[in-house]
């Protein structure tokens, strides 16, 4: 079910561009590209959704409502929960989009897997899952030599006789360009248990995936960083990067985001009267009006 | 050094110390290398070589002691007296001195790319092929004599007749090299891969192969031209195993089930049969009774030269390696089987099983 329904299609269309680009290396760089782009809604909304939870709980009517009701655990989580119902918001929408793209990623990766068949075995079983149209003998086997790698083997470039592992340093660092942009900067006032697991995991993952890249096929290694960029790309294309995060010297910071909720800081009785004001960001006519809704700040 | 940074290192050197621990071996999935003669059978599966006894079935030894990730043997040894040659997928051809206990002699370190094919020998000389697009010689002193280079892995056995060195190569050909120096004689194209060994005839001087272009060839070993080229009327199905030569007959089978019987002489079909099931094992000879058939369901069947099922057993798991004929013995490796190779006698009775212990 799996195989049929993801992995099968999935090496097809990676074979079909192998085919049409006549170069496996260059085959795997558009195919990554191209599920990116393809999941590209589901990431975009992620990435709103995230937003607009780290907006909210840095809200000072949500940060009051934790102080509120701090020794009681049961009534904040309903009080929260009354809160996220009345803006429509979900503390799990963010979370919907990455599970959606979880097969994708997964079948994404065992299909470049699966076309670098290397032992008669593995050729025997990718022959099997080819397309008819395609012609399996025109194809196999896929020639995976691309520039200085082999792509079924573990990348290195012998230079004066050492073999320097280019693209697992190229996976390094791609990893933490993009931990820095997908994860928002630590709140330096808190240095609460959360701040330090970002922390952690923004310097293990790269090691991690560097690890990964030094073990494994060049192939793979060539798929984790043209992903990386391409997550890049795609928050660049959003203007959710901050560059200076990545690179301290440049003093820009990310355009400045419409927020996506607005809460009036009320009193708690105050608020049964007065509606909740949830902006649509893109419409600045109703941005304007919540500018007139939005009761003035007290002293 | 500051809190925080004394704090990142420690994390990064924790998380490369578990990392280094979680390390895994090469991704390759394959089948148990089979090899026997001169009494002694030897099974490379997964991290170790096998010495089996014959008599039992059981493990004399293993080779390596103890296990490394790395190190992963699929190819078939070359027996060769007290010794074996054998190379793994860590990129590394070994001889081991197989006496009492296994010791290895040299290592030859040369390769870049997994040995997953069986090397060949002639005299003084090993040839042995590797995944990255070389085919190594190297003399028993583990001095590298040539290479010769191509554009895709070698996998299969190289055939070695006198001063040639013949080659299957996925390249869509049959490459023939000088044996003196690796240097290329000739090349025969191919209408697809080639992943099975070639057989030869001396009667004919010929080398008969087929491929996964769904063709089977005699080609002239002396010129490298192809005397007759065989696709069934365009219904054979590609070819994975090397053909077998007997009574004045070249048999072979393919991916569909089908064994074919033609001349060697003129190729033309003396006989076909459908043995009902798909095959990618090759047929194994018993010298004067007939040949063995392993359907990849497991279905191991002895035929006698006229065609007839005299036997048929069943083993757990998927068959996909060529049955490997000992004196006595007919040895089926297995992937996902309950055994990894089943023993039977020539009348089709088991023998003994091995699994190896975990």
């Amino acid at each position: 079910m799996w195989d049929t329904l993801i992995v099968q299609p999935f090496t097809n269309v990676l074979l079909m561009i192998t085919m049409l680009v006549k170069n496996f290396g260059v085959a795997i760089i558009l195919f990554t590209i191209l599920i990116k782009l393809i999941t590209f809604p589901l990431t975009a909304k992620q990435i709103k959704s995230s937003q607009a939870m780290q907006e909210l709980q840095k809200n000072p009517r949500f940060l009051k409502m934790q102080e509120k009701y701090k020794d009681n655990k049961e009534k904040l989580a309903e009080e929260q929960m009354k809160l996220y119902k009345e803006l429509k918001v979900s503390p799990f929408s963010s979370c919907l989009p990455m599970l959606l793209q979880f097969p994708i990623i997964i079948g994404l990766y065992q299909s470049i897997m699966k076309a670098m068949a290397s032992t008669p075995l593995e050729l025997i079983k990718l022959e099997r899952i080819i397309y008819p149209f395609l012609d399996p003998n025109k194809i196999l086997p896929i020639q995976n030599r691309f520039l200085w790698m082999d792509l079924g083997q573990p990348e290195r470039l012998i230079i004066g006789g050492i073999g320097i592992p280019v693209l697992t340093i190229l996976v390094v660092l791609s990893t933490i360009v993009q931990t820095r942009v997908m994860t928002p900067p630590a709140d330096a006032a808190k240095n609460d248990q959360t701040t330090a697991m970002t922390n952690s995991m923004n310097m293990t993952m790269p090691v991690m995936m560097g690890v990964l890249a030094f073990q494994f096929s060049a192939g793979l290694a060539l798929y984790f960083v043209v992903s990386n960029l391409t997550t890049v790309a795609q928050y660049a294309a959003m203007g959710k990067t901050d560059w200076s995060r990545i690179f301290p010297w440049i003093k820009t910071k990310p355009k400045e985001n419409k927020p996506t909720i607005v809460l009036p800081d009320l009193d708690d009785e105050e608020e049964e009267e007065k509606p909740v004001v949830v902006e649509k960001v893109a419409k600045p006519s109703a941005r304007a009006s919540a500018k007139k809704q939005r009761p003035k700040m007290k002293n | 050094m500051s809190k925080k940074y004394l704090r990142s290192f420690v994390i990064i050197l924790l998380a490369g110390l578990i990392l280094a621990g979680c390390a895994t071996g090469p991704r390759a999935e394959s089948t148990p290398g089979i090899s026997a003669a001169e009494n002694q059978i030897y099974v490379s599966y997964m991290n170790y070589v096998y010495k089996i006894d014959p008599a039992n079935g059981k493990a004399v030894w293993r080779y390596p002691e103890k296990s490394s990730v790395k190190q992963v043997f699929y190819a078939p040894a070359l027996i060769e007296g007290d010794s074996i040659y054998v190379g793994d997928l860590a990129n590394d051809f070994l001889k081991i001195n197989t006496v009492q206990t296994p010791t290895v002699d040299w290592t030859f370190t040369g390769a870049k790319g997994w040995f997953q094919g069986k090397a060949a020998k002639d005299g003084d000389l090993i040839i042995v092929p590797n995944t990255d697009r070389n085919i190594y010689a190297i003399n028993v002193d583990n001095n590298l004599v040539w290479t010769h280079s191509g554009q895709f892995a070698y996998i299969s056995e190289p055939l070695v007749i006198d001063d040639m060195v013949i080659v299957s190569s996925q390249d869509h050909k049959v490459v023939f090299l000088n044996k003196a120096d690796g240097t290329t004689l000739h090349e025969t194209a191919m209408n697809g891969a080639v992943i099975a060994a070639p057989a030869y005839d001396a009667e004919t001087d010929s080398v008969f192969v087929g491929s996964l272009g769904n063709d089977f060839v005699r080609i002239n070993r002396q010129d490298g031209e192809i005397v007759w080229r065989y696709d069934a009327a365009g219904t054979l199905g590609s070819v994975w195993a090397k053909p077998i030569l007997v009574d004045g007959q070249v048999i072979f089978n393919d991916k569909n089930g089908k064994i074919y019987s033609l001349s060697p002489e003129t190729g033309l079909e003396n006989w076909q049969f459908n043995a009902g099931g798909s095959q990618l094992a090759g047929l194994a000879l018993i010298e004067g009774q007939g040949f063995i058939v392993a359907l990849e369901d497991g279905t191991i069947t002895f035929y006698n030269m006229d065609r007839q099922a005299v036997w048929s057993r069943v083993v757990s798991g998927n068959v996909y390696n060529t049955p490997v004929v000992t004196d006595t013995l007919i040895l089926v490796g297995t992937v996902k089987g309950d055994n990894l190779v089943n023993a039977f006698d020539f009348q089709g009775q088991p023998v003994w099983t091995f699994k190896p212990e975990k």
